[in-house]
């Protein structure tokens, strides 16, 4: 389909660079589901992967960056070897603050006691698990280069912020009414929530690098007119 | 594709170039906007400077050659038509080579031979003029002014290369034509002349044929992309560089080419 | 011996061949050199007799007021023989005849020379140096021996008497022999000159060149630049190869046959040999003057066009000037050798004994080495050595001429 690199050298940089992208991916999803999991499993071993996972992306992060500079100061990428390098660095700096939010959600999630009310936690997990999708589908999007598969992935977002604001909405009201269940744990739901949203929200821009990798222009996909 | 409109400084359709039997240029229409840098690039044979030849019929003197097509300057007097004569013809268009060839005259003789032969100036003054205004727009005046009546191929790969500028450039053509004119040289004289690329197109129109993709990006506003003697793709640099229509485009440009 | 000791082996013994036979050739050259310097040297040297000259005006027929050209139709042979019978007094009639055939038989326009120049010399005596006859010549540049029976020898007894009493007098001695670029062609040997042949090799080259170049050199620009390559071009060109071939006495046939027998030309003078001569180097000139213009890089041409000049003013402005370097070196080589060239001039005629220096293209004359053949055929002894220095000065215009074209070619050579 693609034809190969004349320069043999080039074309294995940026097969690298993918490669690490990939393997980035891998890993951040994984973290994703385990610290999911643990809003329900409270399995502090679990919550110490998703540590250990976040040293690991920390690393590749560090590789993908210094690859696409090496990349673009020896071989001068243009067109869709340019874009590539281009949206290599701002999907791992996504996928990074994605790790980070996983991370600390799992950290949080463990110290959450199980008297905390069963509803609220079933809410978390549902918004984590549709953020877990959410991701899964863009960065599928990403390397398949899916345009139509990127836009409808952004569009979840949409899904992704009612059940965040209906779930605020719920842990604020009974905050009010003085339940001890949720008073006792004070921010620690809020902020589970608030990661998720913004593990959401990562997935979004990553969705835009996608378009932008795809056709060289950065949309505003608010205003694109594409149900 | 060819309309009235003097944005153009050259339109060409319908461009059909033979060597004998074998076809060079496969009905090509590009339009020159005026006093902008437009960029030939594609690989080894792929008829760029074929097609730039046609433009100041300097492959009249190949008899094998034969072109076909409308060519029209300022959007109304066409090129080929057999009432143009062609030295008046590259007088409005002129030409920079691929290896500078400066007459084995003085400095001064060189720019000077073209404004003498059409009659340009009418005095020795005005003549003087004029030589001394080409050198200066070729941006080598400060560099020679002492030493006019020295023999040009005594200069430098580069100062000779802005030579044949200023020789072009003095009998005051519209359009350059500049068919690889720095694979001779070593960096800093093409950027030298890539830097003069950019002052010349307030005056005149260019068109540049490259190799150098990255001297397409540089210095032109659009770019065309030649292969096997089509026309594959044409338009705005930045354009071509980013997100280029065609997967060819693409795969050239990117070094895929097979 | 391994492969490379093999190959070092045969580099070595191919440079000592080289070198061998280098040193072989120069070697016959300097033995050439040395045969003809050696036997022509002798021509730039005469032996005159010292004696005084009593311009006796009973014995010279024009006064100091007469005009040069009544001086120099008058005849001195009185006057000459008034001369050595004044230096040798008391000579009967065979002895008379004996010492005046010592003295060289133009002694007579010697004196008249003189008087042309200094006319109040008359009734003057003047001590003159006196050519010497050309045996006399001879025998005291050493040429004849003097050893052999008075009936081998050309000087008699009692001339060698009268030459050892001279010698003792001290009045024997040699000059430079400027007769010999100054004379045209003698039937003696001792004012024999090669002005007369020098002349007419110059008005014939002058013709050819006159004749031979323009056209060639419009000849070449026009098959090289403003002809379509073709059948009929092609014919051209293998017919000017082959003319470039052709034995220089064809050409001399065509003279022969055309110019004079058609056209009416005279016969003998360096017009016609000129124009003959020319013939023979249009083709060298044409062949050499195209390949310098196949020798012009495409990229000036192509510079020119580009600025809007013609091809014509393409061809004339930048095209010739930078080929002229090449065609005047092949024309000045094909001058070189219409020089020496004999065979043609044959025929037209321009092989015969002329004494009259010409005057210009239209007098009778004859040419460098048709005089050298002409005195190489001549029994005279004295002859020999004016043989030898005639090669002497062939050759010196060959290298000369050959020098130039290199010299030409450096000059004008440009860097592109």
């Amino acid at each position: 389909m693609e034809t190969a690199h004349t320069d043999k050298n080039f074309e294995q940089k940026l097969n690298h660079l993918t490669d690490n992208l990939i393997k980035m991916s891998n890993i951040v999803e994984k973290q994703i589901e385990i610290a999911v999991n643990v809003i329900k499993s409270k399995d502090s071993s679990d919550a110490q992967t998703t540590q250990n996972l976040d040293e690991q992306v920390d690393e590749v992060e560090r590789d993908v960056r210094d690859l696409s500079f090496e990349i673009m100061t020896l071989h001068r990428p243009v067109a869709s070897d340019l874009r590539l390098v281009f949206t290599a660095l701002k999907v791992s700096k996504e996928l990074e603050r994605m790790g980070d939010h996983s991370r600390n959600l799992a950290k949080r999630a463990i110290s959450i006691s199980s008297s905390f009310d069963e509803d609220l936690t079933d809410q978390m997990h549902n918004l984590g698990k549709g953020v877990q999708k959410m991701v899964n589908q863009t960065l599928e999007s990403f390397f398949k280069k899916d345009e139509v598969q990127a836009r409808i992935s952004w569009n979840q977002d949409a899904e992704i912020d009612r059940q965040y604001k209906s779930l605020l909405s719920d842990l604020i009201e009974r905050m009010h009414n003085k339940e001890t269940s949720v008073v006792d744990e004070g921010t620690k739901p809020i902020l589970i929530a608030k990661s998720l949203e913004r593990i959401g929200d990562h997935a979004t821009n990553i969705a835009e690098e996608v378009i932008f990798n795809i056709t060289g222009h950065y949309i505003d996909l608010k205003k694109s007119d594409f149900e | 594709m060819v309309d009235q409109n003097s944005n153009y400084a050259l339109q060409t359709s319908e461009v059909y170039v033979h060597y004998g039997k074998k076809m060079a240029i496969n009905n090509v229409a590009l339009n020159f906007p005026k006093n902008e840098v437009t960029s030939l690039i594609g690989p080894s044979g792929c008829g760029k400077s074929t097609f730039l030849r046609c433009l100041n019929r300097m492959n009249d003197v190949i008899d094998i050659c034969n072109v076909k097509g409308k060519f029209l300057l300022n959007g109304n007097v066409d090129i080929y038509s057999p009432d143009i004569q062609v030295e008046t013809l590259r007088e409005k268009v002129g030409m920079v080579f691929q290896k500078p060839n400066p007459f084995p005259k003085t400095i001064y003789e060189n720019v000077a031979y073209g404004p003498k032969i059409h009659g340009i100036a009418s005095s020795q003054n005005e003549l003087d003029e004029i030589v001394k205004d080409s050198l200066h727009r070729a941006g080598l005046y400060e560099e020679v002014k002492d030493r006019m009546d020295d023999i040009a191929t005594g200069l430098s790969g580069g100062q000779q290369q802005r030579l044949c500028i200023a020789r072009a450039i003095a009998i005051r053509p519209e359009i350059i034509l500049m068919d690889e004119p720095c694979s001779a040289l070593d960096p800093i004289a093409t950027a030298k002349i890539e830097d003069l690329i950019n002052e010349l197109k307030e005056n005149y129109t260019i068109i540049i044929v490259t190799h150098s993709m990255s001297q397409a990006s540089r210095v032109s506003s659009k770019t065309a992309f030649f292969h096997l003697g089509n026309l594959v793709e044409y338009g705005e640099t930045g354009k071509i560089f980013t997100k280029p229509d065609k997967e060819q485009t693409n795969d050239y440009i990117t070094g895929r080419f097979g | 011996m391994s492969s490379l000791e093999k190959r070092l082996a045969a580099e070595k013994r191919f440079k000592f061949y080289g070198m061998f036979a280098m040193t072989l050739s120069l070697f016959f050259v300097l033995i050439l050199m040395y045969k003809i310097f050696s036997t022509g040297s002798g021509a730039f040297v005469r032996t005159t007799i010292n004696a005084d000259v009593y311009f006796d005006p009973n014995f010279i027929e024009v006064s100091s007021n007469s005009s040069k050209k009544e001086i120099m139709k008058a005849s001195y042979v009185d006057l000459a023989d008034q001369v050595i019978n004044q230096n040798h007094p008391g000579l009967d009639e065979e002895n008379f005849i004996k010492v005046r055939e010592m003295y060289t038989r133009k002694f007579d326009y010697q004196l008249r020379d003189y008087i042309a120049n200094n006319p109040n010399v008359i009734g003057k005596t003047v001590n003159l140096d006196i050519s010497a006859s050309s045996d006399l010549d001879q025998i005291v540049k050493g040429n004849y021996p003097r050893n052999v029976p008075e009936a081998q020898r050309k000087i008699n007894d009692y001339q060698l008497s009268i030459l050892d009493s001279l010698d003792s007098k001290g009045k024997m001695s040699k000059t430079f022999n400027f007769w010999f670029f100054t004379n045209g062609d003698s039937r003696d040997p001792e004012t024999a000159g090669i002005l007369g042949a020098l002349m007419g090799s110059f008005y014939a080259l002058l013709i050819c060149f006159s004749f031979a170049f323009p056209i060639g050199l419009l000849a070449s620009v026009y098959l090289e630049e403003f002809v379509k390559p073709g059948k009929i071009t092609d014919i051209i060109e293998v017919n000017i190869n082959n003319l470039a071939a052709v034995p220089s006495i064809v050409y001399g046939l065509l003279g022969l046959g055309m110019l004079i027998g058609v056209f009416g030309m005279p016969y003998q003078v360096p017009l016609v040999g000129g124009l003959v001569l020319g013939f023979m180097t249009l083709p060298t000139i044409i062949i050499a003057s195209r390949a310098s213009l196949r020798g012009v890089p495409p990229s000036i041409r192509e510079g020119a066009l580009a600025v809007g000049a013609t091809k014509m003013q393409t061809v004339f402005h930048h095209v010739i000037p930078l080929s002229l370097p090449g065609t005047l070196t092949g024309t000045i080589i094909g001058m070189a050798q219409a020089l020496g060239e004999t065979a043609p001039l044959l025929l037209i005629g321009m092989v015969a004994f002329v004494m009259e220096i010409p005057g210009g293209a239209f007098d009778p004359a004859t040419g460098l080495p048709s005089q050298i053949y002409l005195w190489s055929e001549s029994a005279e002894r004295g002859f020999l050595e004016k043989t030898s220095a005639g090669i002497m000065l062939l050759l010196s215009f060959l290298i000369i001429m050959n020098t130039v074209a290199v010299l030409v070619r450096r000059k004008l050579e440009v860097k592109w």
